[in-house]
């Protein structure tokens, strides 16, 4: 399978002989992890770590989450052909897309469709848990189009406008 | 508890509050055989504090003003329900003077300070002259107009450089300017005045002490109807990010039993300077050279107070409750001490690598903390859902030990073994403070974390990836085993083996 985390793409083969323990391959390194499960308490053991503490796993349609001494790891399900394309040119440097980086309301846009802005331009403020956010240009242009609107309730990751550069 | 005449006077508590403080108090009522009462709002409905409730009130909408601030909803709900007093909790309507007048006229026994000493106490002015009235010290000032340049500087002599200048009439950092040495005075006064007469239409001026590295030292206080106080130590709750607190203990490695005393006695004088009857905090700015001065009261409980109730032994909640309904205090203060350590993380909804980026969506997996010494109050399960509309703490993890050596090894343990899955926590935020050497030290002060924030957020994310990786693929693996004679899976003996050889 492949999981995506931070940007960067791993590819995970896996074995399993008995139904606690799964070894794992990673990007077709020679060590061999091996993952215990214990089914009881619904966690994990990585073993031939050394560590007292146990790993936890929760899934969603495009994410696993892994708690491991304290941290949440977040990946992101990759399909299995994603492994091989090169996304830098799926990726279209001229355009910026603006995106929440959390559910929230969006309080006020400070901008206009067709405006010229620079970089570090404010664009929007997106509230949520009684803290506002602006948003800002990363690139100099013009503002291409604007997908939502002042009080809408949005989820993360969605794009809320889209910069064209200069 | 029992009246004179020997009735109950609290049989019943509406507690105004959500989340893990709400769920605290109920704690208390179950152990003091009153039976609880929660209200809550639309996306509250599933909450943990609605199921742990003996009985749930609906008041309403998701934003805060349509439910847990509306307080004639609130008391109507009290009343329907036959609760005889209101737990206000922390925020929301805690320190309001008006509703809890409005409780009282309701005929209900508000849990907090009488609403006269909540309105002395709640104006910043006001409490300021009352505590310089009081001799409770202050962050020396003065305020002027005066275009004569000797009058502040003799001002600035007398409480010793560097002196910080802001406008009177304004706020947000505006007119604001640290003055480090007489030289650069008259400049300084110049410009302040400059800038708050054309952000707010007044060149008045406000000179004060500036004090370089404070820390954030409060008392807990306990005043009740019948003229008692007594104080219940300090906290320590100089880690903060954003002016909000993340970490607290008990006690402070800052004070010894002299400067203890000496605040306590201060702290004490505070409320009742003001005719403050109930469990309340008061908090101070410490100075490096031991000088204190009060900053304000909390009119009410406080997040971090189970890190008194751990070295104390004290449970605050249950004695708000009696001292509302009539009781004095049942202990001197000759019979407080301080026993052991004790120290609380904040768990936030937030991502502390990302400016504290508030964070919200299912809690898709939780495992709350065990050990020895570990106390969890929270408001979460597994399936909880985080809404952008309240405060974003999730719960608070509190440890005890003998020593402060042993509270943190055991807050570290504690950490790593909670599981917070589906929204971002701040727990490796904390773990990566409570391992670094200004915190094993003990020198922390408020602007701590903002001045460190990019040496605190270099975590090693890297050593435990490709086991995280493997313990992903695992659950996203379906295995039907080959063999389906239970005799022949012997995976448990497998991992028994390995256990035994990586230690």
């Amino acid at each position: 399978m492949i999981l995506r985390y931070l940007d960067k793409k791993y590819k995970i083969e896996t074995s399993q002989k008995y139904s606690s323990i799964l070894k794992a391959k990673i990007d077709g390194r020679e060590d061999v992890l091996r993952i215990a499960k214990n089914d009881e308490d619904n966690n994990y053991l990585p073993l031939g770590n050394d560590s007292e503490y146990y790993a936890y796993a929760a899934k969603d349609d495009k994410h696993i989450y892994v708690m491991y001494e304290g941290v949440q790891y977040i990946f992101d399900i990759m399909p299995d052909e994603a492994f091989y394309i090169d996304e830098t040119e799926v990726n279209d440097d001229s355009h910026e897309h603006i995106k929440s980086p959390m559910p929230g309301s969006i309080v006020k846009i400070l901008v206009k469709e067709g405006e010229l802005i620079n970089e570090g331009t404010p664009l929007m403020i997106i509230e949520a848990m009684k803290m506002e956010t602006k948003l800002h240009s990363s690139i100099s242009g013009t503002v291409e189009k604007i997908k939502c609107k002042e009080g809408e309730q949005v989820d993360s990751d969605i794009t809320l406008m889209e910069i064209v550069k200069e | 508890m029992e009246n004179l005449t020997g009735e109950n006077l609290i049989n019943k508590i509406l507690i105004a509050n959500r989340s893990e403080i709400a769920c605290r108090v109920i704690k208390a009522c179950k152990e003091m055989g009153i039976t609880s009462v929660a209200v809550y709002s639309e996306i509250d409905a599933d909450a943990l504090h609605v199921k742990l409730a003996d009985e749930c009130f609906a008041i309403g909408g998701t934003a805060a003003k349509e439910s847990y601030l509306d307080m004639d909803k609130i008391i109507k709900a009290a009343l329907k329900s036959g609760a005889d007093a209101i737990h206000p909790g922390y925020g929301f309507l805690s320190e309001n003077p008006e509703f809890n007048e409005k409780v009282r006229n309701a005929g209900l026994i508000f849990i907090g300070p009488n609403p006269e000493s909540m309105r002395l106490l709640g104006s910043k002015t006001k409490a300021r002259d009352l505590m310089i009235s009081n001799s409770v010290p202050v962050v020396p000032g003065v305020k002027s107009n005066t275009s004569d340049i000797n009058e502040y500087s003799h001002f600035a002599e007398k409480i010793g450089y560097p002196v910080l200048i802001k406008s009177a009439a304004g706020g947000g950092g505006k007119g604001m300017r640290v003055v480090k040495s007489p030289n650069e005075l008259a400049d300084a006064i110049d410009s302040a005045k400059r800038e708050s007469l054309s952000a707010f239409g007044s060149d008045e001026i406000f000179m004060e002490k500036y004090i370089q590295k404070p820390r954030h030292i409060e008392f807990q206080v306990v005043g009740d109807s019948h003229g008692n106080y007594i104080h219940l130590f300090e906290r320590e709750c100089s880690l903060q990010r954003r002016h909000q607190k993340i970490i607290e203990e008990a006690p402070s490695t800052a004070l010894d039993e002299e400067l203890r005393n000496k605040m306590g006695q201060a702290a004490i004088q505070a409320v009742k300077s003001a005719g403050y009857d109930n469990v309340g905090t008061v908090e101070f700015l410490l100075d490096e050279d031991g000088s204190f001065y009060f900053l304000e009261v909390n009119a009410r409980i406080q997040v971090e107070h189970p890190v008194t109730e751990e070295i104390t032994g004290i449970d605050l909640v249950q004695l708000q409750i009696n001292i509302a309904a009539g009781e004095p205090i049942p202990f001197n203060q000759k019979d407080l001490s301080i026993n052991g350590w004790s120290i609380e993380c904040r768990i936030y909804a937030e991502d502390a690598f990302n400016d504290f980026m508030p964070s919200s969506g299912k809690i898709l997996l939780h495992k709350a903390p065990i050990g020895e010494g570990v106390r969890f109050d929270s408001g979460i399960e597994t399936g909880t859902n985080v809404s952008i509309f309240y405060d974003p703490i999730l719960a608070k993890l509190i440890v005890n030990g003998d020593t402060r050596e042993e509270a943190t090894e055991r807050m570290i343990d504690a950490l790593k073994s909670t599981a917070v899955l589906g929204v971002k926590t701040s727990l490796p935020f904390m773990i990566g403070l409570l391992e670094n050497e200004i915190f094993k030290n003990g020198d922390t002060y408020t602007g701590y974390i903002d001045k460190n924030y990019a040496e605190l957020i270099k975590f090693d994310f890297e050593g435990n990836l490709p086991h995280a990786l493997g313990v992903a693929a695992h659950i996203n693996t379906s295995f039907e085993p080959e063999n389906k004679d239970p005799w022949l899976n012997i995976g448990k003996w497998e991992l028994l083996f390995s256990k035994g050889k990586t230690k």
